[in-house]
């Protein structure tokens, strides 16, 4: 655990360039460094609170079907909300991992018992439900894992309603290209949102996770949208694929530019092969966004230095590769060519790069 | 451990404080010298600081370029290995592709060949290259795969059969020998997930006279013996065992006994079973005194774990009925917050401790 010595010597840290002006409640940072020690989970915590959530609320459900008790819906009504409300007070009042697994369960199998008592048979309601749940809870309370499964429920609650009323996936990529940009405006402006030490600062851990697997998940859906669509005549999927494709081409040169700027890299040297092979990429996989999103998720995670981020971009990337290859309408042999030229490719870049390097090492 | 009644002279009244203040108090409680404590602050840092201060925009940005964005080293580091990956990654597939296209065109001896072949390459480069003692290991990790597709070749060409116990069998017993010459743990899993196969290929194929209870006692006592002599030597400094195969290890022997002894309780011959309930009562005392002594939460999560999901197995035999589904969401609850507290407690007893 870190001691007082330590915190001060950080805050000493902290301090270095920004006097005069510089001020700091001590107290208050000395209290958030001992919550954050005495709630500081390894990797089995996470894993045994989010198994124990699956299982409590599994068997909650399970024995609400088995016991006949779903066709009392005032019950549910009254139950659900009790549980709701209770998992929120507890949050909000004890704000400690230990309650984590048992708020968690409640707050889910609440909501769950309040829509399904609302006895709806209209989706849009439902949707419209879990929206207005999700927010509320997140307005409310803000703990990371509910805070991101409530912003995954805000998200995915617009998506199912756009989808349900309108079945057009123009409207899902429109959608997508808002997440993008969304997501590039907070993994780039991580200083402002700080500054602003507001209710979007508090949660910019879940959001900008929620964000992105929001992202991956909807390009993965338009993706396998088109692939089940392929063959009917009136097929908006592929025009979809190639609008996102190209939004995601943009924001990758734009994140590029930013980045070559950043490190004020300005010879046509460096510039014009780095698009130039940006641009052959992002061209030759025009079909599948899926790559570009992941190429996207990669340089600006890794620039940010955002590890979870870079560890879905990379699964990403390699999934969407597979399915890419995959689906190509190609020959086995035309494939293999392919990819052998495409990893020459790649090697030589690599050689040719460290060949300047060793050369500008010699001289 | 500190409390947070933390206060300093006169201040108490406005718990805000300037440099000058905060210079006072770091001088006033311990005399250091910052060059010798530079550790670089991180986001975590970062982000508690900026909620609790008057740091401006501008500030944060400056922190966060200096010490957790990355410089341009970073970048040529992480496209070096990117790029050489990828192209490794795609030249390979593409080898692998091209033989898979014209594979049913090949005559029988080439594709015996090709692997065998490939068997002898690797081997050599691991044998004669003066190369360091990882890649010599993983490249004979590599030949010990090698020696399944081979053996699987063999028995697609030759109708032997690919789900076969007596090809798991030979692949076992013709990679054993590199298995105890390179002690290499990815080389030691593959061994200990091949005998596993070929144990219960055998009952299924074969021998046919083993219920899942006996199998799983079986199982359980082979590889629980394995990893409790691991765990012995390592607990005794003779051999270093990586973190990640001890805990997939674990995870391997724990899931067994769970899986076997819940069979047990809804198959109803107690008799059957005594052999795997006492043998895992043994080794769970066992794995959690080890975890005391080495300061692992990962043993005492997953043997919890496993007791959770055997009681509700013991609850919903008792009960029969389908009530009891409410008293295993709550016990659940109530036993995952108890594990939940306990490992906090102990974390936080043991980073004391260091």
């Amino acid at each position: 655990m870190k001691n007082k010595q330590e915190i001060l010597n950080k805050i000493e840290l902290l301090s270095k360039g920004n006097e005069p002006n510089f001020q700091i409640n001590i107290n208050d940072t000395l209290t958030a460094y001992q919550h954050l020690e005495e709630n500081r989970s390894n990797l089995t915590i996470k894993i045994l609170s989010i198994l124990g959530v699956i299982l409590s609320v599994l068997s909650f459900l399970g024995a609400l079907f088995l016991l006949n008790i779903l066709n009392d819906k005032l019950n549910l009504i009254i139950c659900g909300s009790i549980f709701l409300v209770l998992s929120l007070y507890c949050i909000k009042k004890y704000n400690a991992i230990i309650i984590d697994t048992a708020s968690i369960a409640f707050y889910i199998a609440g909501g769950w018992m309040l829509i399904y008592g609302f006895d709806i048979h209209d989706l849009n309601y439902i949707f419209i439900l879990c929206f207005i749940i999700s927010l509320c809870t997140l307005l409310i309370v803000q703990r990371h894992l509910l805070s991101l499964l409530n912003i995954l429920g805000i998200i995915y609650s617009i998506i199912a309603l756009i989808n349900h009323n309108y079945q057009n996936i123009l409207f899902i990529t429109l959608i997508n290209a808002i997440l993008i940009i969304t997501l590039i405006y907070f993994l780039s402006h991580e200083a402002v949102v700080l500054s602003k030490r507001n209710l979007i600062s508090t949660i910019y851990n879940p959001l900008r996770l929620g964000l992105i697997l929001a992202t991956v998940a909807t390009t993965a859906f338009i993706i396998l949208s088109h692939y089940e669509t392929y063959n009917e005549q009136v097929n908006n999927n592929s025009f979809a694929l190639y609008i996102l494709s190209v939004l995601y081409a943009f924001a990758i040169l734009w994140v590029v530019y930013k980045i070559t700027s950043k490190f004020e890299i300005t010879t046509s040297k460096v510039l014009f092969p780095t698009y130039a092979l940006l641009i052959l990429m992002l061209g030759s996989t025009v079909i599948n966004p899926g790559i570009a999103c992941s190429i996207l998720l990669i340089l600006t995670c890794f620039n940010y230095q955002y590890r979870m981020g870079l560890s879905i971009g990379l699964i990403s990337l390699l999934l969407s590769l597979w399915h890419f290859y995959y689906n190509l309408t190609f020959s086995l042999l035309v494939k293999s060519l392919i990819l052998v030229i495409s990893g020459l490719l790649f090697l030589a870049i690599y050689f040719v790069i460290n060949s300047n390097k060793i050369n500008n090492e010699k001289i | 451990m500190w409390k947070t009644s933390y206060r300093v002279s006169d201040s108490e009244a406005s718990p805000t404080f300037n440099l000058f203040q905060i210079h006072s108090i770091t001088e006033n409680y311990h005399n250091f010298s910052l060059d010798l404590i530079m550790e670089k602050l991180n986001r975590e840092d970062i982000s508690i600081a900026s909620k609790h201060s008057n740091l401006s925009r501008e500030q944060i940005e400056n922190l966060l370029e200096e010490n957790v964005y990355v410089n341009t080293k970073d970048w040529k580091r992480f496209l070096d290995v990117f790029l050489l990956v990828l192209g490794i990654g795609f030249v390979v597939s593409g080898i692998i592709f091209f033989f898979a296209f014209n594979w049913a065109d090949l005559n029988k001896f080439i594709k015996i060949g090709i692997i065998l072949l490939l068997l002898v390459a690797t081997v050599l480069c691991a044998l004669i290259l003066k190369i360091n003692e990882v890649y010599r290991n993983t490249l004979l990790t590599a030949a010990s795969m090698l020696v399944g597709v081979l053996f699987a070749v063999f028995g697609q060409i030759y109708q032997t059969g690919a789900n076969a116990y007596d090809f798991f069998l030979a692949w076992t017993i013709f990679i054993t020998i590199w298995v105890i010459a390179t002690r290499f743990y990815p080389l030691f899993l593959l061994h200990i997930i091949l005998i596993n196969t070929t144990i219960f290929l055998f009952n299924d194929q074969v021998l046919n006279s083993f219920d899942p209870v006996s199998m799983s006692t079986l199982l359980f006592f082979i590889n629980g013996s394995a990893l409790t002599a691991l765990l012995s030597l390592n607990h005794y400094r003779k051999i270093q065992i990586p973190l990640w195969f001890r805990n997939t290890f674990t995870l391997i022997v724990t899931s067994i006994a769970t899986i076997g002894l819940c069979y047990l309780i809804f198959d109803s011959r107690l008799l059957n079973g005594l052999l795997l309930i006492f043998g895992t009562l043994a080794c769970y005392s066992y794995y959690i005194y080890y975890a005391l002594q080495t300061k692992s939460t990962f043993f005492i999560g997953t043997i919890a774990f496993s007791i959770l999901i055997i009681t509700n197995c013991l609850l919903i035999r008792i009960f029969e009925d389908e009530f009891v589904l409410i008293i295993i969401s709550l016990f659940v609850i109530i036993m995952v917050t108890a594990i939940i507290k306990l490992l906090l407690n102990l974390q936080r007893k043991w980073t004391n401790e260091k």
